[in-house]
């Protein structure tokens, strides 16, 4: 116990998709490695407790960070074993191509072509058992499908991390039949059993620098007894996978701040709760499987998480006319418009209190135009499909009740101030590249600067996807874990 | 090194303002009136600018007045109300009171002013008034503590073992003063130090008559404050000395002849430390046996090994924490707030669904980061002055209907900055009851809306 302790050969800070991928990687290649995680660990059997027992346990700051601006965006993310992989709906794309061409032209990323990052799609696709739903539509897919086909408009059932989905619906809240492949299921495991070590409820606070090197991390950790120490860990290598807001602040903190915080990415989303005559038990299914793809990259529609709880949230911005359709929540289903962003956002660690980052992100005219474009479209899709009324979360817009009305938002803009909006997207925080004007890491994930320091998550992505972001992150993550691995030798 | 002239210059254009009030005070004996002295004195200086101007041939021009921000044109405006205030004050507080309240007033908005970037400054983060200020806000800025701590021992080329020791003394630092960190404590902290002040300066002025002098509460809180801050150098046990020099000090700067105000000075230390020190005293014998045994535990603890292992990982253990602080259990005002906010036209709410929902929403309300926490805070503490203001009566004594409308009257009302106050709490509260199942339950078989909402019997 009492000799000094060693140097931990690689140390990955955060267990999400970025931390796990690189961990079960590099444990792999049989290197001595510590995964460090803020949140902890939860039993299968302590998913799937609805809403509010995850926001306690699963979320960061109980699902309490959202994003400022002249509009604020609610935000949540993960903080726990798996990060938000544990609380989202496993949707899967693979990076378009048009986006990794679109990285290559405006930040010279070296590499990670179409062609290139197929492997590392693959791998992750046969970990986790991606494929599309196995039995038939639940009712909230199918009446959107109704829609897209009385549209005509282009589509995809999108494949999800979820093989054996059992359609409980909780999919936010942990899913407790571990259908869903969050990491904790597969990777996470799979690590360990390759020798990685991980530790859970250990919030890093700072990186220890020794001019081009990093020495450590200087992290609180809470014991099961409910005590704290302020620990040092020495370690050769650093991997920095906090997540697209946490990574950023981290490095900044420690001082290192060169395009780093300067450029978050989101999707703003803007809901809707859709009325229609029939029965739609929403409640007891899982979401909406299917997106629109006709109006892509610059507008998503699709299906939203739906409890009444998150409805009468949605309905909130205009409560004292819409308090009365909660009885009727047996027959709504929510959807969403989400637009590409081109905004800007930032990351600071915030100077007042235990510095967690203040998020920044503003939206552009750019954002609300296609906001309202698709507020639009979504409307006439849900009407068409039979919907009888259609309620944005936008404060003082009453209720879409016809086409006419719905198109009306086509040419006209939708009042920034009512605008009520969320995201559960964000990335860019610190892009990777070639363009040392606006990269902050080179394009295998390695921080300037620095010759021990990697940054391997959501924030390294140099702009948009356009998509759900986990497998871009997971693709990119294998690829820089062996690129590393290999310089290694 | 192209720093010193800049900062040379600036001390001796505070050297010279200082100067500046005595002279006027002067000026406006000779006048009569301080705005005809401040007057005057400005006259000068402007004749004196204007044969500089001249000599100069005035680099610039006299076109390019009118251009830039209209405020451009007042900073003379400041130094008049600046020198009619010295004026006014310097003969009631004398030169070094006078400069220290003018001097706190600078450094405010200076470092207001640097914060946000005011009046075309290139806002900055850190110029020496706000490292000055660290000292003081390390309770509330621990993250820069500690990242700055880190810095500085990297800079000096220390061993890890001494880094370890500084970032140890700076978290403990940060970590004891976390109670200070939540908006509401701080205030509680502010208002006890206030009184214990208020309580301090009275005890000052009750012992004025003592020596016939006149009972001002202004010259107690001067003598009071002098007092304080100079004891803070340190000195004798007990302040003894320095208590006595200060004290007699201020005193003697109102006018008050130096053998009344050592006098006074003497007393006071007596009425304070006296009691104090016999409490004390018997307080030592019948603890003292406590104190010894902690202090062995405290040792017991510290000779534990350093080095070890956390499953698996090999850590270095720095320093010991204070547990977190659990979140505050909701208050009277969450309770009716959730109240006002859920309960439909005619219809109670069962009482324990409530607390619950209560609960749920002020500890995701306290999970907010700290900057946000503190202005929903603000925000709630002004609703609760404004109900008062106009109902004449606290927000949790008013009825369910009655706090209905002044919540709506915000929440939905015409302001954007108080409909987005009231935004976050109503989904919040909204979520929370709505996620209870038996509410969903309650909800869907009896489709009216008014006896649906109706709770019996909840269940989360």
């Amino acid at each position: 116990m009492a000799e000094a302790p060693r140097k931990v050969q690689v140390l990955v800070v955060g267990s999400g998709a970025g931390g796990a991928v690189t961990a079960l990687e590099l444990a792999r290649a049989g290197l001595d490695v510590c995964v460090l995680e803020q949140g902890s660990r939860w039993k299968l059997d302590e998913y799937g407790r609805g809403s509010l027992e995850a926001m306690r346990h699963l979320y960061r700051r109980k699902g309490m960070t959202p994003i400022l601006g002249r509009v604020p965006l609610g935000y949540v993310e993960g903080m726990c074993v798996g990060g938000s992989t544990e609380i989202n709906s496993g949707f899967w794309h693979r990076t378009p191509r048009e986006v990794l061409l679109r990285w290559k032209a405006q930040f010279d990323v070296d590499g990670a072509t179409p062609d290139e990052l197929e492997a590392h799609f693959e791998w992750a696709e046969d970990l986790l058992g991606v494929s599309t739903y196995a039995g038939p539509l639940p009712k909230s897919s199918g009446v959107f499908k109704r829609g897209i086909e009385a549209m005509g408009w282009a589509a995809q059932e999108v494949p999800r991390a979820a093989p054996a989905c059992k359609s409980t619906n909780a999919c936010a809240a942990g899913c407790p039949t571990g259908s869903k492949q969050g990491m904790s299921r597969r990777i996470l495991p799979e690590a360990e059993a390759a020798g990685a070590r991980l530790l859970t409820d250990c919030a890093v606070q700072l990186l220890l620098r020794q001019g081009q090197r990093v020495t450590g991390v200087l992290a609180v950790v809470r014991r099961p007894d409910g005590t704290r120490e302020l620990v040092r860990i020495d370690a050769e290598h650093v991997f920095v996978c906090a997540g697209p807001t946490e990574t950023p602040a981290l490095l900044r903190r420690s001082r290192i701040k060169r395009h780093v915080g300067d450029s978050l990415r989101i999707h703003p989303m803007l809901k809707v709760a859709a009325v229609f005559p029939e029965r739609i038990d929403a409640q007891d299914s899982v979401l909406p499987l299917l997106q629109v793809k006709e109006f892509w990259p610059d507008i998503s529609l699709g299906g939203a998480f739906f409890t009444p709880g998150h409805l009468a949230m949605g309905l909130s911005d205009n409560w004292l006319e819409n308090r009365e359709q909660m009885s009727r929540y047996r027959n709504m289903a929510s959807y969403y418009v989400a637009v590409r962003g081109s905004g800007r956002g930032s990351v600071r660690p915030s100077l007042l209190g235990d510095g967690a980052p203040s998020l920044r992100y503003e939206l552009s005219d750019e954002d609300v135009i296609h906001l309202s474009k698709g507020l639009a479209r979504l409307s006439t899709l849900l009407l068409a499909a039979g919907a009888t009324q259609v309620h944005p979360t936008v404060q003082g817009l009453p209720s879409i009740r016809s086409e006419v009305e719905a198109v009306r938002w086509l040419d006209e803009r939708l009042p920034r101030s009512g605008l009520s909006l969320t995201t559960v997207h964000a990335f860019s925080s610190c892009p990777l590249g070639e363009r040392h004007d606006r990269c902050a890491l080179d394009s295998f994930g390695k921080v300037r600067g620095f010759e021990n320091l990697h940054v391997n998550d959501a924030s390294m992505l140099p702009d948009s996807p356009g998509v759900n972001p986990q497998g871009s992150v997971m693709a990119l993550a294998r690829r820089n874990a062996v690129h590393f691995q290999e310089s290694l030798r | 090194m192209d720093r010193f002239g800049p900062v040379l210059l600036a001390i001796t254009g505070g050297g010279l303002i200082a100067a500046q009030a005595p002279i006027n005070a002067r000026l406006k004996l000779i006048v009569g009136s301080p705005l005809l002295a401040a007057g005057v004195s400005f006259a000068v200086g402007t004749l004196l600018l204007g044969i500089a101007v001249l000599l100069t041939n005035g680099q610039g021009g006299v076109i390019a007045l009118g251009g830039g921000p209209w405020w451009a044109y007042l900073g003379g405006l400041c130094g008049a109300v600046l020198v009619t205030a010295t004026l006014v004050a310097t003969p009631r507080l004398g030169v070094t009171s006078t400069f220290v309240a003018v001097i706190v007033g600078q450094v405010a908005v200076a470092a207001v002013i640097d914060r946000f970037g005011l009046f075309g400054v290139a806002a900055r983060g850190l110029t020496p008034t706000r490292v000055a200020a660290i000292g003081l806000l390390a309770v509330f800025l621990p993250s820069v503590v500690l990242s700055t701590a880190s810095q500085l021992s990297t800079m000096f080329g220390l061993q890890p073992k001494w880094r370890d020791r500084v970032l140890a003394l700076a978290s403990s630092i940060t970590s004891a003063g976390a109670v200070l960190r939540r908006p509401r404590d701080a205030v509680a902290v502010a208002a006890y130090s206030g009184a214990v002040w208020l309580f301090e300066s009275l005890m000052f002025a009750l012992l004025l008559p003592v020596f016939a002098l006149p009972l001002h509460l202004s010259s107690a809180v001067i003598a009071m404050s002098v007092t304080n801050l100079g004891i803070l150098v340190p000195s004798s046990p007990g302040f003894v000395g320095s208590f006595h020099y200060f004290c007699a000090q201020a005193l003697a700067s109102q006018g008050v002849s130096a053998g009344t105000a050592m006098g006074y000075a003497i007393l006071v230390h007596l009425t304070f430390y006296v009691p104090v020190t016999l409490w004390g005293a018997g307080a030592i014998l019948w603890y003292g046996i406590q104190v010894g045994a902690t202090a062995a535990m405290a040792r017991a603890a510290k000779s534990s090994p350093q080095a070890e292992t956390i499953d698996g990982v090999p850590v270095r253990v720095i320093a010991r924490l204070e547990p977190p602080r659990p979140p505050a259990p909701a208050s009277n005002f969450d309770i009716a707030l959730t109240e006002a906010l859920l309960t439909p036209h005619g219809n109670a709410l069962d009482r324990k669904a409530l607390v619950e929902v209560a609960t749920f929403m002020s500890q995701e309300m306290q999970a907010l980061p700290a900057r946000l926490n503190l202005m929903f805070e603000v925000g709630m503490a002004t609703f609760r002055f404004y109900v008062r203001l106009r109902t004449l009566r606290s927000f949790c004594a008013l009825d369910v209907e009655r706090r209905r409308a002044v919540v709506h009257s915000w929440a939905f009302g015409p302001i954007g900055l108080l409909r987005q106050l009231f935004r976050p709490v109503r989904s919040v509260a909204l979520l929370a009851y709505y996620e209870q199942v038996a509410v969903a339950r309650a909800l869907s078989p009896v489709p009216q809306a008014s006896t649906a909402l109706v709770l019996e019997g909840t269940r989360g």
